[in-house]
């Protein structure tokens, strides 16, 4: 039986986690599963940063869980970059959460993806080769969109993970 | 049918894999990731001496892989799971069943992809997500 993962979000100084969101869209307030309509982002501003978590919620049999990789697909339109701190390389550790702020990210400074990375670029307990050998999560994701002021409203994407497991 | 699987002295339930290995030691006995008894292995419980390595479908007996591996080679088995459009109405999860082996550090990997295709490589870097998306 596969292991069970989730991907979860935190918002606000409380660092209030939500399991299992249904979405990740990006907008001009911290809050999870947000309507993308009700909080558009103007253009030329930066979406709030997203924190989230690839979560393992039971091993099913597994004995690991480890090789984490995000990317995203689909052109964002306009000048609009999507940061994360996500990388193969240099890799910055296990962020220590932060209320999520719609000014420049200092926690999201690489350009995310767009194809499948070619090694692990999401790490556990702060290291990229590190593993889960029970329940437990990833480190924070961190990623934030900023748009550019000739930016036009209505693009999409969406984010692919990767994860290997031992049986 | 239903495996358990021991965990720490607590039974669980495991859902037989859509491709599953099989070990068959020098000395004829076999190991089964799922055997015919109801008892779910893991990997680990392989240990040394493996002369074949096999993945097969327990639903299509016909379909198997069959590796003979040379003295002293260690078999290699791990599941490769992508999340495509995560969080979306459109997110779907594909699984690729990895195994192969090592031997005088060298790696041979295969990759079964949903549709059953195999690739073969001698690093486990290679990049599936287009092909998986392509099926």
């Amino acid at each position: 039986m596969a292991a069970t993962v989730e991907i979860d979000e935190a918002n606000t100084v409380s660092e209030t986690l939500t399991h299992g969101i249904t979405n990740s869209n990006w907008g001009s307030n911290d809050s999870v599963n947000l309507t993308a309509a009700t909080y558009p982002i103007i253009p030329g501003d930066n979406s709030y940063e997203k924190w989230q978590k690839i979560h393992v919620t039971a091993m099913g049999g597994s004995t690991k869980v480890n090789n984490l990789k995000v990317w995203r697909v689909t052109a964002l339109g306009g000048s609009a970059v999507h940061l994360t701190n996500a990388r193969t390389a240099s890799y910055g550790g296990a962020p220590t959460f932060a209320t999520p702020v719609a000014t420049d990210s200092a926690v999201a400074t690489q350009t995310m993806p767009t194809s499948e990375p070619a090694t692990a670029n999401l790490g556990i307990a702060g290291s990229l080769t590190g593993a889960l050998t029970g329940a437990g999560s990833s480190d924070y994701l961190v990623h934030q969109i900023q748009t550019d002021a000739g930016d036009l409203v209505g693009a999409t994407t969406t984010m692919h993970y990767q994860y290997d497991e031992i049986a | 049918m239903k495996w358990i699987f021991e965990n720490d002295g607590r039974p669980e339930t495991i859902e037989r894999e859509r491709w599953a290995w099989e070990a068959l030691y020098a000395d004829g006995s076999r190991l089964q990731q799922f055997d015919e008894t109801g008892k779910f292995h893991q990997f680990r419980e392989i240990g040394q001496g493996v002369a074949v390595f096999s993945l097969y479908k327990p639903d299509d007996k016909d379909k198997r892989i069959d590796i003979a591996l040379p003295g002293g080679a260690e078999p290699i088995h791990l599941y490769r799971n992508f999340v495509f459009n995560s969080s979306t109405p459109d997110e779907f999860k594909a699984r690729v069943y990895v195994f192969g082996y090592k031997h005088n550090g060298h790696t041979h990997y295969n990759f079964i992809l949903p549709d059953d295709r195999v690739v073969q490589a001698t690093t486990d870097q290679i990049l599936l997500a287009d092909m998986i998306a392509s099926i």
